[in-house]
């Protein structure tokens, strides 16, 4: 999450969304790739965070961007990556397992 | 469909409701005999798939069409663990018994 983005002159059905500028980087160096995508928040991401985005109609199933025209919206702040069985990012340092769960 | 390559996983407390207790997987896309392309993505596990398998990717609006992902804000899942694929009338990957 690299910084905010303002317009004060939009669609009506875009007022009240937060969007936010985004860099893709590379999972694994989390080095930035110098590409950038503008995002509606879901979740209240701050600068320098790594979160996850989805593109295409999936970005209108949160209840912030239902029947909005986002095609890009982010679901999670990620707080470690795990990779080969070794962390690779650890936003607390305190993650030591991989989490696991189902979803309901 | 893509083929990919469990990589590892992703953990993420803060989230849409939509997608919580969800386990997502980092995972390399590969070419059609498994080797990776040093692209990742990270994308929602449906089958148990662990690290070091080649795997399935369904993306875009496709992902919505099962029970789980129905209405959720997903755009890549995990849908299956490959065993085999023939290429050819070779295999390019697997295909022991």
């Amino acid at each position: 999450m690299k910084g905010t983005v303002v317009a004060t002159h939009k669609s009506a059905s875009m007022e009240g969304l937060k969007l936010l500028l985004l860099e893709r980087i590379d999972a694994v160096s989390l080095k930035g790739k110098g590409e950038y995508v503008v995002g509606i928040d879901s979740v209240g991401a701050n600068v320098g965070e790594i979160v996850f985005y989805v593109t295409g109609s999936s970005a209108r199933m949160t209840d912030t961007t239902k029947g909005k025209p986002s095609d890009a919206t982010i679901i999670a702040i990620v707080d470690a990556i795990e990779k080969d069985g070794a962390l690779t990012y650890d936003k607390a340092g305190e993650h030591s397992a991989p989490g696991t769960g189902s979803m309901q | 469909m893509n083929l990919a390559r469990v990589r590892g996983t992703v953990v993420a407390s803060v989230h849409s409701d939509k997608v919580a207790g969800a386990r997502w997987l980092l995972v390399e896309d590969c070419d059609s005999s498994g080797a990776g392309k040093g692209e990742y993505l990270v994308a929602l596990d449906m089958v148990g798939a662990d690290r070091g398998q080649l795997v399935l990717l369904t993306q875009g609006s496709s992902c919505r069409w099962t029970a789980r992902t129905d209405d959720r804000p997903m755009d890549t899942l995990v849908v299956a663990i490959v065993d085999a694929i023939d290429q050819g009338g070779t295999m390019s990957y697997g295909g022991a018994g």
